[in-house]
C-alpha cells in the first residue's frame, strides 16, 4: 500500500463530504489526498485523468441516481475501485452496486473514520487482486484460443495428410493390380507361345505318320484280294480316323498360332454379312432362316478382319448344327453405352475388358435345344467338345474365345427363356471413331 | 492318262522313310508310275539328275536343308528347272487354307497327310504344266 491515496469523493451533500475528507484526515500512516466533487458530470471529468486510486460515490446525485450512477462511473473508470455510499433507504441499491462491480458499499449514517479507511484499503487491494486475476484471465484465455487455432491448423493438415495418403494408396492398389494383371498376361503371352512352338513340333511329327497311315489304308484298300465287309469297314475306319487326328492337330496350330493380330477399321455388319456368304451352303442344306437385326451407324470397330469372320463362321456353324430340321438364327447389331458394357459381365465366360468410350455388340441367337446347364462352365474349354464322334476338334469355341480376348472383347453365351442359345459378343471402340 | 506303257518318272524328296516308302508303293501298284525315294535333301539334286523326273514330290520340312532350298537349287540348274515341283507340307494352318491344296512361292502344295487318291490327282493335275 503506497504511502499516499488519491481519493475521488464524489458526495452532494457538503456536510457530509466535509465529514469523511475530515476522517479521512485523521488516518494514521497514510496520506489521503481527497478530491471532492458535488456533482456527476464533475466528477466524471475528474476520474478521466486517471489519476485516482479509489472512488467514493453517492449514489444520490443530481444528474444522475441510483444504480445508474454506479453504471456510468464504473464503465468510464476501468481499474479504479468504487465505493459506493448510500442512505439508509439504499442499502438494496448498495447491494446491486456491489454486484455490478463495487467493491464495497457504506452507510452514510454509520460511517467513521475506521471504517471508511479499512474499506478503502481492502476495496483498493481488492480492486488489485480483481486486475491482476481479470489480467490473468485474459491471458489464459488469449493462450487457449491461440492453442485452440494452432490445433484446429494442425487438424487441418492432418486431414489433407491423411486423405493424401488414402489417395496414394488407393494409387498403390491400383498400380498393383494393374501389375499383376500385366503379370497375368505375360504368363499367358509366353505360355501361348509355348504351346505355338510345341504346336509346331507336334503338328508336323504327328502329321508324317498320318500320311503313313492314310497311305497304308489306300494301299490295301486297292491290293486286299477278298475283302470282307469287316475288312472293308475297318479300312474305313482307318481312314475315318486319320482325318479325324488330322483336324484336331490343326486345329491345335490354329489355337495357338494367334498371336498376332492385322487391325484396321472395319464395318461389323460386312463381316457378319461375308461370314452368312461363306456358310450360305450350309444355311441352305438345313432350311434355316436368318434374321437381321443391325442398328444403324453404329460405327467401326478396329479388328482383325480374318479372324473375327472366323469367330462368326465358327459361331453360325455351331447353330447350324444343332438345328438339324430347320430353324432360324437371328443376328443383331447394335451400339452400347459404357455402364451396359461393363453391367453384361459373365464370369465364366470371358475376361473384363477395359471399356473406354463405348461398345459394338453382335448378337447371334438360335432355336436350337440349347446347351445343359452342367456343361455350360465348360464350352470354352479346349478339347471340349459334344460333337466328338461328329468330328467336332472342340476346338472351336476356344479359338472363338481366344480371338476375341486379343480384341479385348467378351463373349458370353447363355440359354434363352423358351428355346436355343444367345451368343453376345461385345467389341470396345476405343476413345471416338478411328 | 500318260501315253501308252511309258511309266512316268516321280521322284519323292522326303526326309520320312515311311511315307516316301508307302507312297511309292501305291504309286506303282497302279503300274503308272515308276518312282524314286529321296530321303537326304542335300542328295535331292544329284538323284534328280540321275533319275530326270517328270514331277517332283518334295517336302518342305527337312533336317538338312529345307524344301525351299532344295527347290531354288533345282531351279538353278539348266537341266531341272522344268521339271514341275508338288510341295507336300505338315504345316499348314486351318485359315491359310480351307482346302488341302494351294500355292506356295509358285510352286503349288499340298498338306499332309493325304490319301492315294488325292495324290495321283495332284500329281495328273501338275504334271504337264508348261513351267
Amino acid at each position: 500500500m503506497p504511502g499516499s491515496i488519491k481519493v475521488l469523493l464524489v458526495e452532494d451533500n457538503p456536510d457530509i463530504a466535509l465529514l469523511i475528507q475530515e476522517f479521512l484526515k485523521k488516518a494514521v500512516g497514510i496520506d489521503f489526498q481527497v478530491k471532492h466533487c458535488a456533482d456527476f458530470k464533475t466528477a466524471l471529468e475528474e476520474a478521466a485523468k486517471k489519476n485516482i486510486d479509489v472512488i467514493l460515490l453517492d449514489l444520490n446525485l443530481p444528474g444522475s441516481s441510483g444504480l445508474e450512477t454506479f453504471s456510468r462511473m464504473h464503465g468510464q473508470v476501468e481499474g479504479i475501485p468504487i465505493i459506493v455510499l448510500t442512505g439508509m433507504d439504499d442499502e438494496g441499491l448498495a447491494t446491486r452496486a456491489v454486484r455490478e462491480g463495487a467493491q464495497d458499499y457504506l452507510a452514510k449514517s454509520e460511517v467513521n473514520a475506521d471504517i471508511l479507511v479499512r474499506s478503502i484499503k481492502y476495496a483498493i487491494e481488492r480492486k488489485r487482486i480483481e486486475e491482476e486475476l481479470r489480467r490473468a484471465h485474459d491471458g489464459l484465455e488469449l493462450k487457449v484460443r491461440e492453442r485452440t487455432a494452432e490445433l484446429v491448423e494442425a487438424n487441418e493438415h492432418l486431414k489433407v495428410e491423411i486423405e493424401e495418403r488414402r489417395k496414394a494408396e488407393e494409387k498403390l492398389r491400383e498400380a498393383y493390380t494393374e501389375l499383376k494383371e500385366t503379370q497375368n498376361q505375360l504368363i499367358q503371352a509366353a505360355k501361348l507361345e509355348v504351346v505355338g512352338r510345341l504346336a509346331s513340333g507336334v503338328a508336323h511329327e504327328v502329321k508324317n505318320p498320318l500320311s503313313v497311315i492314310l497311305q497304308g489304308v489306300d494301299y490295301f484298300v486297292d491290293t486286299l484280294q477278298n475283302k470282307d465287309e469287316n475288312t472293308e469297314s475297318l479300312l474305313e475306319y482307318m481312314r475315318r480316323s486319320v482325318y479325324k487326328a488330322d483336324a484336331i492337330v490343326r486345329g491345335l496350330l490354329d489355337f495357338s498360332s494367334i498371336s498376332k493380330l492385322d487391325m484396321v477399321p472395319c464395318d461389323i455388319v460386312s463381316v457378319l454379312e461375308s461370314s452368312l456368304m461363306l456358310v450360305k451352303h450350309e444355311l441352305d442344306k438345313h432350311h434355316i432362316r436368318v434374321r437381321r437385326d443391325f442398328k444403324d451407324g453404329v460405327g467401326n470397330v478396329v479388328m482383325d478382319k480374318n479372324r473375327v469372320e472366323q469367330v462368326f463362321v465358327n459361331l453360325l456353324m455351331n447353330a447350324i448344327n444343332v438345328m438339324d430340321g430347320g430353324g432360324e438364327i437371328t443376328l443383331k447389331v447394335y451400339g452400347a453405352g459404357r455402364e451396359e458394357f461393363t453391367a453384361g459381365q459373365d464370369k465364366k465366360a470371358g475376361d473384363v475388358a477395359n471399356p473406354e468410350s463405348g461398345a459394338v455388340v453382335v448378337e447371334i441367337e438360335d432355336t436350337g435345344p440349347g446347351i445343359p446347364e452342367k456343361i455350360m462352365d465348360k464350352i470354352f474349354d479346349p478339347f471340349f467338345t459334344t460333337r466328338r464322334n461328329s468330328g467336332g476338334s472342340g476346338l472351336g469355341l476356344s479359338v472363338v474365345k481366344n480371338i476375341i480376348d486379343l480384341h479385348e472383347g467378351k463373349v458370353s453365351i447363355k440359354n434363352k427363356e423358351g428355346r436355343g442359345v444367345k451368343v453376345t459378343i461385345m467389341f470396345p471402340q476405343k476413345g471416338g471413331q478411328v | 492318262m500318260n501315253q501308252q506303257g511309258i511309266k512316268k518318272k516321280i521322284l519323292i524328296i522326303d526326309d520320312e522313310e515311311g511315307f516316301a516308302n508307302t507312297v511309292k508303293l501305291n504309286l506303282e501298284q497302279t503300274g503308272r508310275y515308276e518312282v524314286r525315294t529321296e530321303t537326304k535333301a542335300k542328295q535331292g539334286i544329284s538323284a534328280a539328275k540321275e533319275f530326270r523326273p517328270d514331277l517332283i514330290l518334295l517336302d518342305v520340312i527337312m533336317p538338312d536343308l529345307d524344301g525351299g532350298e532344295v527347290c531354288s537349287q533345282l531351279q538353278s540348274e539348266p537341266g531341272l528347272k522344268d521339271i514341275p515341283v508338288v510341295f507336300l507340307t505338315a504345316i499348314v494352318k486351318e485359315d491359310e487354307v480351307g482346302k488341302k491344296e494351294g500355292f506356295i512361292g509358285g510352286h503349288p502344295f499340298i498338306s499332309k497327310p493325304i490319301g492315294k487318291e488325292d495324290l495321283i490327282r495332284q500329281i495328273e493335275k501338275n504334271m504337264y504344266k508348261p513351267r
